[in-house]
């Protein structure tokens, strides 16, 4: 019986599962580091127009 | 760990991953009975052995979490979940491809396998614990009394479904391995270590960044005025 | 409530034990006014029952085989209407507080609680017994014994480890879905080997077969109790 089908599956889905999740990791890293952008310059806008 | 420390490591996940996937493919005999479709066991079985490792990183830092109240062992321990999940889901995911052909069903209750699909489940039940709590202090508690709880469990549910299926022991149980496919196995189950502290220490720092984020998120709107927001 | 949860005279510790039934006797009492609780649980047993006949057409050989586990998927799913109960009714009056502060250890309230939700199951178990018997056309007088053993020990397990998580879920959003989410595969040891004992026990095998199963029960219950003991303080503090 050729089981190279199933050698293929088990590989590729081995490796959606890790590429999947890196691809989330570095989704998640994008968006934090626009909040923190985001966050600087509502700070930056803060201090060059001080509050009354 | 400081960038040029981290950029070696990830060096070091890449060739030994390299050295493994060639060890796995190329270098280890393909085996008589099986066939081909048998060199799955050398991402299989590791990917066992990880989940294991990380639940048991799980179990270690919730204790430590509940006896120091200090942040990094609550962002260890989620990090480590996760992680653990994700491998565990490898683990049933390459079980079933590999049995379709030898055993001639995707799945049978034997004991291995279920214990490793319990396991997940919990620590998935874990995981939406941590995403269903509204009070961030408290669900760490929470996630920590379950983290120590579970990991507990893993032994009594594998001795219990030992016990239930005694006739079902599909899984071999001790192989005597040919020389090459063992340093496969150690070749492939070091890729995965190094893989896995890898993704360990990354999720770490997003969930640690994440925090102070929401930190000094908090402080900013404290200061900044009203209408600025 | 306050009534039954005397406060000791001045200079007179109620003590570990003394506050642990004090508890026990709080919730029996409540139980026992309003007999919701049990009379849920026994009700819902006897529904599962039912659908169970509908779903598998029980009777002859294939009782022997289905039975046990239809009787303890009952009993499981029973007890989480149970379990959920035990600190909800607190929670709605604020006496979980109140609990709290008294002057009584967190692990005396879990003993507590986890006695109370034992009896209950185990009341509910032996009421349920007849109706499986009258359901299935089994005459059980001959096993009564072992199955008293199995129904305390089943009781047991899914109690100790049932008011942690009860406790724990009490305080999360969602609780209704998260207790069975968490407690069932945490149960699972539990299941398999009430299971595997029950069919055992119907089928006349020699107690040295399932004592296996027993010791498996035995260890789960004193190592998720204590293990729960200490964990209690963790989920309730505040």
């Amino acid at each position: 019986m050729d089981t190279l089908p199933y050698l293929f599956a088990g590989y590729t889905a081995i490796w959606i599962i890790f590429f999947g999740y890196i691809w989330w990791l570095q989704s998640r890293q994008k968006q934090l580091q626009q909040e923190i952008a985001l966050l600087q310059q509502k700070l930056a806008a803060s201090e060059a127009d001080p509050p009354a | 760990m400081s960038s040029r420390l981290s950029g070696l490591f990830a060096g070091l996940v890449f060739l030994s991953m390299g050295l493994a996937l060639y060890m796995v493919f190329i270098y280890a005999p393909t085996e008589a009975q099986m066939g081909v479709v048998q060199r799955i066991f050398y991402f299989h079985v590791p990917s066992a052995m990880t989940s294991f490792l990380a639940f048991f990183i799980v179990f270690i830092t919730s204790i430590q979490y509940l006896r120091t109240r200090q942040e990094k062992w609550d962002q260890l321990a989620l990090s480590a979940a996760e992680l653990g999940v994700v491998f565990s889901l490898i683990v049933l995911i390459t079980g079933p491809i590999w049995a379709k052909p030898i055993w001639g069903a995707w799945w049978r209750w034997e004991p291995r396998l279920t214990s490793m699909l319990i396991m997940f489940t919990m620590y998935v039940a874990y995981l939406m614990v941590r995403a269903y709590g509204t009070r961030p202090l408290q669900t760490r508690r929470l996630a920590a009394v379950l983290g120590i709880v579970g990991f507990v469990n893993v032994p009594l549910v594998h001795f219990s479904i030992e016990l239930w299926t005694p006739e079902q022991q599909l899984h071999p149980q001790q192989v005597s391995l040919d020389p090459h496919m063992a340093y496969t196995k150690y070749a492939s189950n070091l890729a995965l270590f190094c893989f896995f502290f890898y993704l360990l220490h990354w999720r770490c720092q997003l969930e640690k960044g994440s925090r102070l984020l929401a930190q000094l998120r908090r402080q900013a709107e404290a200061l900044l005025p009203e209408e600025k927001r | 409530m306050s009534s039954t949860l005397d406060r000791p005279a001045l200079g007179e510790e109620r003590g570990f034990w003394g506050a642990a039934m004090a508890v026990l006797r709080k919730d029996l009492l409540a139980e026992w006014h309003t007999r919701e609780r049990l009379s849920t649980m026994v009700f819902f047993v006897l529904l599962t029952l039912l659908v169970f006949n509908f779903s598998f057409e029980l009777g002859g050989a294939a009782l022997h085989q289905i039975g046990p586990g239809v009787l303890w998927s009952a009993f499981v799913f029973a007890s989480l209407f149970g379990l959920h109960h035990t600190f909800a009714a607190e929670q709605e009056n604020n006496c979980l507080d109140a609990l709290l502060a008294a002057p009584v250890s967190r692990g005396a309230v879990y003993l507590g609680k986890m006695a109370g939700n034992l009896l209950f199951l185990l009341v509910v178990e032996l009421l349920a017994l007849p109706f499986f018997a009258l359901f299935f056309n089994l005459s059980l007088e001959a096993y009564l014994l072992p199955l008293l053993g199995v129904f305390a020990l089943g009781a047991g397990c899914l109690s100790a480890v049932g008011t942690l998580f009860a406790a724990l879920c009490s305080n999360l959003r969602l609780r209704e879905l998260l207790l069975p989410l968490l407690l069932l595969p945490m149960v699972a040891p539990v299941i398999i080997s009430c299971v595997g004992t029950t069919a055992m026990i119907f089928q006349e095998r020699n107690p040295e077969e399932y004592f296996p199963y027993l010791r498996i029960l035995g260890v789960y219950w004193v190592l998720f109790s204590a293990l729960s003991l200490i964990l209690f303080d963790h989920v309730v503090e505040e």
